[in-house]
């Protein structure tokens, strides 16, 4: 029978590396995604992911609840990709600790996508970019992660009455900086959270 | 698709999500930590403000040369640390005689950023004394035309004195109401924070020797070209630490060569635990010097009398690993200015406290400012404090191997300074601050 993330957790903590890779391979995708969300470059996101994890590892003293070990790393994903810039040079020494990625498999016929992907993600940074940092955060978190409240509060470590109010001035403030810039408010940003 | 719209969810590049998953499991399975570093605002703060005392104090300890005898004992970098960390956290007196040879490096310096090297301030011959409440001086040896020559700070007193040479003639400076956070730097600290900091780089080779017929640990540090730690420290550096106290006894550094050292740093003569007096800590006033008076304006308070003193309730924390409380002090306005023509900020409103002594103490100071007071270095982390009043503050931890448990934060028109043995003391305490 499959564990469950907090199962894995506990036995993580313990210093268990196999349960702490098997909660990577579980959770790699969706934070792959939201750190590309964040910073716009594919390559970029897939270091901060590895990033996110040993960090995640480094505090490993933390307890999570049931379900909400994806929350946190969330939490920590935003930290990451909040501080990548002022951190760059301690990520890149980590990452230097580490293997470069062996060739791999072409996949040239996903690339030209994925860079559509950048650049277009480019744009809805440089507009979300102009909201406070906080209203960023629960955009990307509720609005295009599918984090509900409860857990994009976790993540922030904020009640959860803040992610409501952030994401409602999020969004109002998108409605106008869209009508200023003549963009289309699209539908993804602010999808109603799922609780 | 319009630019709001995001992007669809993908995969990691095929065969990626393994290798990430190997990479990641090889890391943690390593031993010790990533640190980088950069030039501390805080010891350029130190270097330029409180200052000449504390540059002239740094001379006062280093290392003592004799003949070594490699043993084949091995230990862990770890060992050191904890025979550091504890040594110099013990109070006890003692004694000693501070030496530095040096020579040009070939075939040239290695090329250095920021604060050089980020060592505290060459030391030239001198005797010290430590003293069991946080005293400490260091006189020199033989006159020298040289700034700065000697330093002495008298704990229970709370006077610092130092003797040098400004505008071409001896000056002697007294200063009392100094602020604790200043005053918990120690020369012995500073040059073994400096050495802990390098203990982090994977590249110590460490074995048990003896020096001087003392017990002691030699260390090995090797660098390459391109690491950051190789900036910082150069090719090589040889360390002998003594296994009782803690201190550096001897210090030897290579710049770009691993082979030609070019800077060797000594203790010898060490005593322990013999008597000391007040006037060990307090210089004498020489003959014809010019003599400044200089009160920073800090005086002992209680925590209800450091809010009457500053208009504000104090930022103190609760939670300090079990340090107790060994200073509080208060200021309305502080200056560590007291050379001619030198001027430095001026502190308003200022609360300071102390907790635990030596290598392993904790400060944590407030004062009136504006977010600007803690720009961050260029290389510092930023962080958010994640519990206590101050939770979602931005803080800047400092990167740095003279003070890498420094942190800074803004907080509801306050400047918060912490500074611990390392970042993650800091951080813990930061998290622990209330209104109190």
């Amino acid at each position: 029978m499959m564990e469950s993330d907090s199962e894995l957790w506990t036995v993580a903590r313990a210093g268990d590396r196999a349960a702490f890779g098997v909660l990577f391979e579980r959770h790699a995708k969706p934070i792959y995604n939201y750190c590309f969300r964040r910073v716009g470059n594919w390559s970029a996101a897939e270091d901060l992911v590895s990033v996110v994890f040993l960090e995640a590892w480094r505090r490993r003293d933390v307890e999570l609840a049931d379900g909400m070990v994806l929350p946190w790393l969330y939490g920590i994903a935003t930290n990451v990709c909040r501080n990548t810039s002022r951190s760059q040079r301690r990520y890149r020494r980590a990452l230097q600790r580490m293997q470069p990625p062996q060739p791999t498999p072409d996949f040239s016929g996903d690339v030209e996508s994925r860079l559509d992907d950048e650049m277009q993600q480019q744009v809805a940074l440089e507009l979300v970019g102009r909201l406070r940092r906080e209203e960023q955060d629960v955009l990307w978190l509720c609005g295009w992660s599918g984090l509900s409240y409860e857990e994009a509060a976790l993540a922030l470590d904020v009640p959860v009455g803040t992610v409501r109010s952030r994401l409602s001035r999020a969004r109002a403030r998108l409605r106008e900086l869209g009508a200023e810039l003549g963009h289309e408010e699209g539908r993804a940003p602010d999808p109603e959270p799922s609780s | 698709m319009t630019p709001l719209t995001p992007p669809p969810i993908r995969d990691l590049p095929a065969g990626r999500l393994e290798q990430r998953k190997l990479h990641l499991l090889a890391e943690i399975a390593r031993p010790s930590t990533v640190r980088s570093f950069g030039p501390s605002r805080q010891w350029r703060r130190r270097t330029s403000g409180l200052v000449v005392v504390a540059a002239a104090i740094a001379l006062g300890v280093g290392a003592a040369v004799l003949a070594t005898q490699w043993g084949a004992t091995e230990a862990s970098a770890a060992q050191v640390r904890t025979s550091i960390t504890q040594g110099l956290s013990t109070p006890r007196n003692i004694r000693g005689r501070f030496s530095v040879e040096s020579r040009p490096a070939r075939p040239r310096l290695r090329p250095a950023h920021g604060c050089s090297n980020c060592k505290p301030p060459l030391p030239i011959p001198s005797a010290f004394v430590l003293g069991a409440d946080g005293s400490y001086s260091s006189r020199a040896l033989a006159s020298t035309p040289q700034f700065p020559a000697s330093a002495a700070y008298d704990a229970p007193a709370d006077v610092m004195t130092w003797l040098g040479s400004f505008g071409g003639g001896p000056i002697y400076v007294r200063t009392t109401g100094n602020n604790p956070a200043f005053t918990s730097f120690r020369p012995e600290s500073a040059l073994a924070t400096w050495v802990l900091y390098a203990l982090d780089s994977g590249n110590t080779h460490v074995t048990s020797t003896s020096f001087e017929g003392r017990a002691a640990w030699a260390l090995t540090l090797d660098f390459t070209p391109g690491d950051d730690y190789y900036d910082t420290y150069g090719a090589r550096v040889d360390v002998i630490v003594d296994k009782e106290t803690g201190l550096l006894l001897k210090l030897t550094q290579y710049e770009n060569d691993p082979s030609y050292w070019t800077s060797i740093e000594t203790i010898n003569d060490l005593e322990l635990d013999t008597p000391t007096s007040r006037a060990d800590f307090t210089l004498p006033i020489p003959s014809h010097a010019r003599v400044i008076e200089h009160d920073q304006g800090f005086g002992p308070v209680t925590r209800q009398q450091a809010a009457a003193v500053v208009g504000y309730r104090p930022l103190l924390p609760t939670n300090t690993g079990g340090r107790p409380l060994t200073r509080l002090a208060a200021a309305r306005e502080s200056t560590i200015a007291f050379l001619p023509g030198i001027s430095a900020p001026v502190y308003r409103d200022a609360v300071a406290a102390r907790y635990g002594s030596g290598l392993d103490a904790i400060t944590v100071s407030t004062r009136r400012g504006n977010p600007l007071d803690v720009a961050p270095e260029l290389t510092a982390r930023t962080i958010t404090i994640g519990h206590g009043p101050l939770t979602g503050t931005t803080a800047y931890v400092s990167n740095s191997p003279t003070a890498p448990g420094y942190l800074s934060a803004y907080y509801q028109g306050l400047v918060v300074e912490i500074n611990g043995p390392s970042a993650g003391d800091a951080l813990v305490t930061a998290e622990s601050l209330s209104r109190r």
